[in-house]
């Protein structure tokens, strides 16, 4: 006969020790439902950085508006750093993209990628007395005296509203250039279709970038990396037959006249081609 | 031997249930981003009825703003801006950003004009 201790401790040698890895795995399921399930965080007294994306939306659309309306970028831009998106003019520009295919949201899409615009300008800061010099229309509230002014973080203490400073900020832009202007005669393209694609001084895409089309009688706006599908520095207009236009890439660039679709030859009758234009910024 | 296995089991047990209730409350919590505006800080609030104010100074649109309003809290628009009012005042904001809640709040006070059935 063996005695039944000493089996129990043969047992105990042999066996690894599943209780304790049951009691983990009970623990750690029962710590998990209680914390996320049956009692789980509320947020409370919280910042713009940790709301959900829909939200973020609505502030950022709110940040928009509000500088449309106002025009006071320095506090667009403060109010926006409170997101703390990784990159602020990729989230307005993709923001405006959704919007745009709804016509609804168009008026919307249209003042976050202003604001897009806007912020891609740099900032030359003036010294007030050189107000003579200002170019453009200075931040809100230029008239107002010193003020306390703070930044909104996320640590937990009473914080102003971002405002202007009084100093006279003034937004220059580089100016493009044109550096390639091809017809295009491609039949599987929409008729009349006029390509622009904008780049940076080093050639890369950007996004954002006012387009000014004037034509007789007429004239539109739009912006380039709404088709971020095509390009990040991609936009598109159609060209009528027979109408002539005139092209302005941003406030700063030069205006292109003359500029109207080509009639491509076939066999047959000739069609309606389309014009692609490449700018670069100048350094 | 039977004590001592249920004594480790106990302890590794609330071990996990202390590993599983600091995921769920502090790790998980802190990486997602969940938060809707009503669970803003005060002073975040105020700022965006004051945007929501900016922007019905400049369109003067109250049926927007309104809507506006509504998506930050589900609070009734007058009490809201009134609040943010206080607020801005107890933050110390400039008096042009108080003028500017202050005339949306007398735009929510003057009553809309409903339109009535036309009469043969």
């Amino acid at each position: 006969m063996i005695p039944e201790d000493f089996l129990e401790e043969e047992e105990t040698h042999r066996q690894p020790a599943w209780y304790l890895l049951t009691g983990l795995i009970l623990g750690l399921g029962l710590g998990l439902l209680i914390s996320l399930v049956i009692s789980p965080t509320h947020y409370r007294d919280t910042s713009p950085a940790f709301l959900n994306t829909q939200d973020k939306n609505a502030y950022r659309m709110l940040i928009a508006r509000s500088y449309m309306a106002g025009g006071d970028l320095p506090r667009a831009r403060k109010r926006l750093a409170l997101l703390s998106d990784s990159n602020t003019l990729d989230s307005l520009t993709a923001q405006a993209q959704e919007l745009v295919s709804n016509p609804q949201g168009e008026e919307d899409a249209r003042a976050l990628a202003a604001l897009a615009v806007a912020l891609r300008a740099p900032v030359v800061t003036l010294s007030p007395t050189t107000d003579a010099l200002a170019i453009g229309t200075p931040a809100a509230d230029q008239t107002t005296t010193p003020q306390k002014t703070e930044t909104v973080t996320s640590t937990p203490q009473a914080s102003l509203t971002p405002r202007s400073s009084p100093t006279v900020q003034t937004t220059l832009e580089a100016p493009f250039s044109l550096v390639s202007h091809e017809a295009l005669c491609d039949p599987s393209l929409p008729p009349g279709q006029m390509q622009i694609e904008v780049n940076d001084a080093d050639g890369k895409p950007l996004s954002g970038v006012q387009i000014n089309v004037a034509w007789d009688g007429g004239l539109d706006s739009f912006y380039t990396g709404l088709k971020p599908e095509v390009d990040r520095g991609y936009a598109d207009f159609t060209m009528s037959a027979d109408v002539i236009y005139s092209l302005r890439v941003s406030d700063m660039s030069q205006t292109m006249n003359g500029l109207s679709a080509p009639a491509c030859p076939t066999d047959g009758e000739p069609y309606l081609g389309g014009l692609r234009l490449i700018f670069k910024q100048i350094k | 031997m039977r004590i001592q296995r249920f004594f480790w089991f106990f302890v590794i047990l609330l071990a996990g249930l202390a590993v599983g209730l600091i995921t769920g409350w502090v790790i998980i919590p802190a990486g997602v981003q969940e938060a809707s505006t009503s669970s803003l800080r005060v002073d975040y609030k105020t700022d965006m009825v004051l945007m929501v104010a900016e922007t019905y100074s400049s369109d003067g649109d109250l049926k927007a703003a309104m809507q506006r309003l509504g998506e930050i809290e589900n609070v009734t628009p007058l009490r809201q801006v009134q609040q943010a009012i206080l607020n801005a005042q107890q933050i110390g904001y400039v008096r042009a950003d108080i003028e500017i809640l202050a005339n949306l709040f007398q735009g929510l006070q003057t009553p809309t004009p409903t339109p009535t059935e036309s009469q043969p």
